[in-house]
């Protein structure tokens, strides 16, 4: 199978929401032999994986299969970073792991 | 006490899953575009107090406590060769899982129907399992999971080509190579 790279920042946005500056980015990946979930359990297939950073750092990870109407959370909880100049990074770091085509 | 069954109803034999796996359409998977697993209500109430997930975890235990829901009781996790006393341990694994049914055919049917595959009592699709190995499982197909005990590999392939069968899905020709091979290694 060839292997393609992912597709990231088809969503970078910086919104206001409530006051709160929201920091979202979006990758595209597969992962054939799946991406564990907390509410059930492995995914396959083409993913889609949106990490949203709040001004203070707050670190929120969502996922779901490409075009489908739920989210899903990846397993932890509280991530939270000291500088948000690094969810680029972190993004990129996850969508890298992850991906298993 | 009840007794246990065998296996779930519906197990086909060796050579009934053989045609059954034959005659199935191999056709590439469609997209999840539109999936929610709300689109296919479970557990449904079976009448008395019941859902759906409560009848399974009776039929499948060596004995149970409580009715609707059970409390306590005996349970062997087929596919890991576990045994469980707490139900909250079990989970009610879907042999052909939601997702997977979805971008096999589903996704064009009426929620009604299914309903009726999520909740099908009178086939081999539901199994009372460790919570663990069904969240490992998740929703896969035979090409990239199989039961962790090698075991199980015959009658996991049987439910799986049987539930297919009976509910008119597709499968990936991957699929197919790998649900033959576990079909292989029954003995009848």
């Amino acid at each position: 199978m060839p292997v393609r790279p992912a597709r990231t920042g088809i969503v970078h946005t910086k919104h206001k929401n409530g006051g709160i500056h929201m920091d979202k980015k979006s990758t595209i990946f597969t992962a054939t032999h799946g991406v564990m979930t907390s509410e059930v359990g492995v995914i396959s297939g083409e993913l889609e994986l949106v990490t949203s950073c709040d001004d203070d750092g707050v670190l929120t990870l969502a996922i779901t299969y490409v075009g489908a109407e739920e989210w899903y959370s990846l397993p932890g909880e509280e991530y939270r970073l000291h500088d948000v100049r690094d969810h680029e990074v972190v993004h990129g770091m996850l969508a890298a792991v992850l991906e298993r085509p | 006490m009840p007794s246990a069954l065998a296996f779930p109803p519906g197990t086909p034999s060796k050579s009934t899953a053989q045609s059954q796996l034959n005659s199935l359409t191999v056709k590439s998977e469609s997209s999840m575009t539109g999936y929610s697993r709300d689109k296919f209500p479970h557990w449904i109430g079976q009448g008395s107090g019941c859902d759906t997930r409560q009848l399974v975890l009776q039929r499948d235990a060596d004995y149970y406590s409580g009715s609707c829901p059970v409390t306590s009781g005996k349970w062997y996790s087929y596919y890991d060769g576990v045994t469980f006393y707490d139900p909250s341990d079990l989970d009610i694994d879907h042999v052909v899982p939601l997702a997977e049914a979805w971008r096999s055919g589903a996704s064009s049917w009426t929620t009604e129907k299914r309903e009726d595959i999520a909740n099908d009592l009178s086939g081999p699709q539901l199994i009372a399992v460790s919570a663990s190995s069904n969240r490992s499982k998740g929703d896969q197909d035979p090409s990239t999971w199989q039961p962790p005990r090698s075991g199980a590999d015959c009658g996991y392939s049987k439910w799986w080509i049987s539930t297919k069968y009976k509910w008119g899905l597709s499968l990936q020709s991957s699929e197919k190579t790998a649900l033959q091979g576990m079909l292989n290694s029954c003995v009848y």
